[in-house]
Formats: structure tokens, sequence, C-alpha cells
């Protein structure tokens, strides 16, 4: 990066920076580490693909290579004995709650937060927005004595308003970015033509925060999709077992078939890479929301 | 802290809205409770689940529990119990190395975002494929790299064919060696999140003071080092406040899956000793203790981290 440090003063003004050969070897290098930093970054996926479509026999004689000889057993004993089925049935059924009870709630309250005049919003919504700091761990045992104690332990309903409550303060956060840029006006003109402040959220607000609505919902999904803790935590029984817990336990009881495994990593990433590749834009949009605060 | 409230999301609008907001309240719209209805589920659910937790928390680690019977009180017996504990002990000290890797952890996606935002060749594709470990879960990275590192794995036999043996390793079993694979690991799997928070910053930076640098005679050296990195210094006190929570609390869906702690304990974190002791060991009062240790130590090494950051900057 420092290729053209010397030598400043002799160069053009705001000309020519890079018209210089030096500068063409800094570029060639980063692109060289670049090179290399992707390929690890998009060989798991190669990696899990091969493995889960071929057989162990040839897996073992040649791990990193390409498959030579095909079989869909992997994928018939994930389904047989993983149940990877019945796992992302499950998870389905805690995190689409989740996600819908987080947005439902996220969007009530970061519109009353900004647009509705309430008495300490501010003083609310920090602390709300602290709350973000705080470590998920130091509330794992006593949310699962809670849990426990109202019954909920092994019951999906108890995952479920532990994620909304562990991911409502982010979701908070990041809405009310979107509801600050609503145009005032548009309320105010709402409000003149008679509707209520619900019919205003319904109709004008929500409209005009679907980016942020997009973006609130992808990265929950992903967030509660991959999450492990809490559900390992929460839902302990086989029958109601989320998917990475599945994976988890069941990766560090099948010593050596890998095929499986493979089979049920690479079942268990097709929701992530769904939303890596259709909704890419949305999670760098939520993701970056705080940086720029 | 100018470049930050510079940066904010439509400042105008937002105080607009409060200016505003008060004509409405005026002329009587939402009035009263009612707008409070709006707000109180969420409210309440974070009550209920977060911040009566936190109290209760604080209460727990002075009692012993086992999750069966009801937590008893004994007092400051847990914390003193720490004090002797040598797997917390060890835990804290490998910590104390993740916290160590902070600068690199910094480092990595900070160099990494400035090549992109060089445009070099690719840097689209780059983008988009060191994106790629972030969406996907740390179980699944775990359970892949366990894999990927066994002693029979793709990477020795990879390293064997091309006459490298001598490099070959018990990555996942070497207790001198673990540790640093767990680390790279982590850093590798978040330094996605890293790069797209600094090419926000970036973006941000005022071209206009790089030119005047530029006019000047800085160097391109010189320029990232006198005028982008001071004007990035907030999204950077921001980064390493995320990664110093990450480097406390990431870790345990990854050793969970990918080395249980061991070989012995020489990859066990303070978040999977918590765990451990509580769900492993049935001393759920005890492992309270040890969350509220790691409170109290985020908020320090935070603290540290931020007062060098803004001590540089004077």
């Amino acid at each position: 990066m420092n290729a053209a440090a010397d030598s400043p003063a002799v160069r053009p003004r705001g000309l020519g920076r890079r018209a210089m050969s030096r500068p063409g070897i800094g570029r060639m290098a980063i692109f060289v580490v670049f090179a290399a930093l992707a390929a690890s970054c998009i060989y798991p996926l190669l990696f899990v693909a091969s493995t889960a479509v071929r057989t162990s026999a040839d897996y073992r004689a040649a791990p990193g290579a390409l498959p030579t000889s095909f079989t869909s057993e992997n994928f018939e004993l994930a389904f047989s004995q993983m149940h990877i089925g019945r796992l992302a049935l499950n998870s389905l059924l805690v995190v689409v709650p989740a996600v819908i009870l987080i947005a439902i709630l996220a969007c009530a309250a970061a519109y009353a937060l900004v647009h509705l005049e309430i008495r300490l919003s501010r003083v609310l919504l920090l602390a709300i927005v602290s709350l973000m700091a705080l470590p998920p761990t130091v509330l794992l045992i006593p949310i699962f004595k809670l849990i426990l104690d109202v019954g909920l332990l092994n019951n999906r309903l108890g995952l479920v308003v532990v994620y909304a409550a562990l991911n409502l303060p982010f979701s908070i956060f990041l809405l009310t970015a979107f509801m600050r840029s609503v145009p005032v006006d548009l309320l105010r003109a709402a409000r003149i033509d008679g509707a209520g402040a619900v019919r205003t959220l319904w109709s004008v607000v929500l409209p005009l925060i679907k980016p942020g609505l997009m973006t609130l919902v992808t990265l929950n999904f992903l967030f509660l999709w991959n999450e492990l803790l809490f559900s390992l935590v929460i839902l302990q029984n086989g029958e109601s077992r989320t998917i990475m817990v599945g994976i988890a336990q069941f990766q560090a009881q099948l010593n050596q078939n890998y095929g499986v495994v493979a089979a049920g990593l690479l079942l268990s990433m097709i929701p992530p890479l769904l939303i890596f590749v259709f909704f890419q834009r949305d999670l760098a949009r939520g993701l970056t929301a705080g940086a720029t605060k | 802290m100018n470049d930050a409230s510079e940066m904010t999301v439509l400042p105008g609008a937002a105080s607009d809205g409060r200016r505003t907001g008060r004509q409405r309240a005026a002329r009587g719209v939402g009035r009263g409770l009612k707008r409070w209805l709006f707000l109180l589920p969420a409210l309440l659910l974070l009550a209920v689940l977060v911040v009566y937790p936190i109290g209760d928390a604080v209460r727990l680690a002075f009692t012993s529990w086992d999750g069966f019977s009801s937590p008893h009180g004994v007092g400051f017996a847990n914390f003193e119990d720490l004090l002797s504990d040598k797997r917390f002990k060890e835990s804290l000290l490998h910590n104390a190395a993740i916290v160590a890797a902070i600068p690199i952890w910094i480092a990595v996606p900070y160099a990494v975002a400035a090549g992109i935002h060089m445009k070099v060749a690719g840097w689209r594709f780059f983008r988009l494929a060191f994106f790629l470990p972030v969406v996907l879960s740390p179980v699944v990275l775990g359970a892949y790299y366990g894999i990927v590192l066994a002693e029979d794995g793709p990477l020795n036999s990879a390293l064997d064919s091309i006459g490298l043996d001598a490099l070959s390793r018990e990555w996942l079993n070497d207790p001198s060696l673990t540790l640093p694979v767990v680390i790279g690991i982590i850093i590798w799997a978040t330094f996605g999140v890293g790069v797209l928070i600094f090419l926000a910053g970036l973006s941000n930076v005022d071209e206009e003071v790089v030119q005047a640098a530029q006019v000047d005679g800085a160097s391109k050296w010189q320029i990232q080092r006198h005028v982008v990195f001071w004007q990035l210094l907030p999204v950077i006190e921001f980064w390493t406040v995320i990664i110093v929570i990450a480097s406390f609390t990431a870790f345990f869906p990854l050793i969970y899956t990918l080395t249980k702690g061991g070989p012995g304990s020489s990859t066990f974190t303070v978040d999977y000793d918590l765990y451990a002791e509580a769900f492993g060991s049935g001393r759920l009062g005890y492992a309270s203790a040890i969350g509220i240790v790691q409170v109290l130590i985020i908020l320090l090494v935070s603290a540290v981290f931020v007062g060098l950051l803004r001590w540089r900057r004077s």
C-alpha cells in the first residue's frame, strides 16, 4: 500500500496517482491474498457438497479431492438416522413464530418510540439499546430457571419467547433508524385524513420501511436458525430438538461417518444460503446499522 | 465524535420528528395510554425475559442450585471457589489469549476493507465471498473444521501430497496448537462482518480531506495513517466493542461442536466453562457466578480498549 511513499513531491498534483508501475505490484499482492482468503471461504461449501455425494471409501482414498464415485446413501441416512427433516421442521416451528413475533413487537415499539410522542422515549430507547451489549451467556441460567419455573421447558413456546426477547433490543434499534426516515409530513397528512395511529402505521409507515422490515426478518431468521446455546438448554428432549442442536450432537456421536454429517450440514445450510443469495443486501444493511451510529 | 454524529442516519429528520410530534400531540392524536399500547408488549417481554433475569443472575450467583431442588443461599462461597478453581482460571487465561488476538481481529477486516475500497480486481466477488462464512452457523463451521482438520482429514492429506508432511499436525488434539486454531477459525468466521462495517465507514470518509492531503503531497500510506484512520475511529471503536463481547461469548457453539473444550481443558473458555458447570456438572448457582464475573470482565476490557483508542487520538 505504501508503494508510492517515495518522491510524492515530484508527482503532478492530483494526477497520475496510479500511473506508476509499483502500485501495480501492490495490487497484485492484495489480489493474491484475497484470492486465497476467498478460497478458504468458499471451500467449506464445495467440500461439504462433495463429501455428501460420495461414498465413504471414495472419501477415505482422497478426502480433499473431487469425488469419483457418487451415492445418495448419505442423504438417505441423514433423513433416517439423523432425522434431518424432523430437525429442520422443529427449527422452523420455533424460528418462524419467533421472527414474526419480533417483527410485530419491534415495529410497534419503534413506531411508538419515534413517532408517537412518548415521555422519556429517548431514555427508553437508550435503555433498550444498552441491553444489546449484554452477553447472552449471563442470562442463560436465570432464563433457564424462569422457563423451568413456568413449566415451559421442552416446550417450543418457551424458546420462541426467549428468542423474541433476546433479539428485540437489536431489532428495535434497527427499526428506529428506518422509522426516523419516514417523512413526518406524510404522517401528519394521514392524521389530517382521519387515520388513527394503527391505521397510519399499517398503511403509511410500513410500506415506507419495507427495506428495514426485510432486513429485520432475514437477519433474525439467520441468527435464530443458526443459534445453539439457548435451544440446547430449553429444548432438551429429542422430540423437539432444533437442527443445530441435532447436528452438533449427531456429529459428536457418529465417528468417522463424514458423508452423513456432510449431507446433514449441506441440508442445514440451505436456508442460510438462500438468504445469502437473495437477501445479501438486506443482511449487509442490518449488520452495518450500528456502525454509522 | 463529531464525525460520528455526522454519520448518524438522517439526524435532521429525527429532531424534526420530535418537534412536530409535540404539535401532533397537542392536536390530540394518539392520545394518552393508547400510545403506550404500542410499546408495552415489547417492554413487557424485555422486562420478564431480560431485565428480571439480569437481577436473578446476580441473586443466583450467591446460591447453590442443582437445577432440581430450590436454590439456597451460600453467600460469597461461589466467588471464593472461583478463586481456587483451576479450570476457571485456565478458561480466563484462554480468554486473555483471545483478547490478545483482538488487534489482529481489528486489523484483518480493516486491511481487507481498505483493499476492497481500492477496488482491487474482482472486488465485488471478494466482498461476496468473504461474507459467506458469516451466514453459516458456528455449529456448521465447527462440524466442517472437525472433519477438515481431523488427523486423517483433507488438510493433512493435502499437505502430505504436496510434500509438506512435516507441516501436518494433530490440529485438534495438540494442547498448545488447538486454542490458536480455534481463535483463528473465529476470526476467519467473523471478519466478513468487520469488512462490511469498515467498508460502510470508508464510504463515509470525507473525500475532500483525502484529496486535500493528496494535493499537499501526502503518500497513500500517510493518508491512510493520518487522515482515514482518524475518520474511521468511531467505526473502529464500534467494531472493537463488538469483538470484545464476542471474544467472551461467541466461542461456545464452535467449541461445543469442535473440541468440547479439549484436548484436556486446553480450549475451555469462560462461556464454555459456564455451560459445562451448569449443564455438565449441575452447578447452576456457581455457573451464574461465572456469568457475573464474565460481565464485569467484559465491561473492564471494553473500557480499556476504547480508552486506548481514545487516548491514542489525543
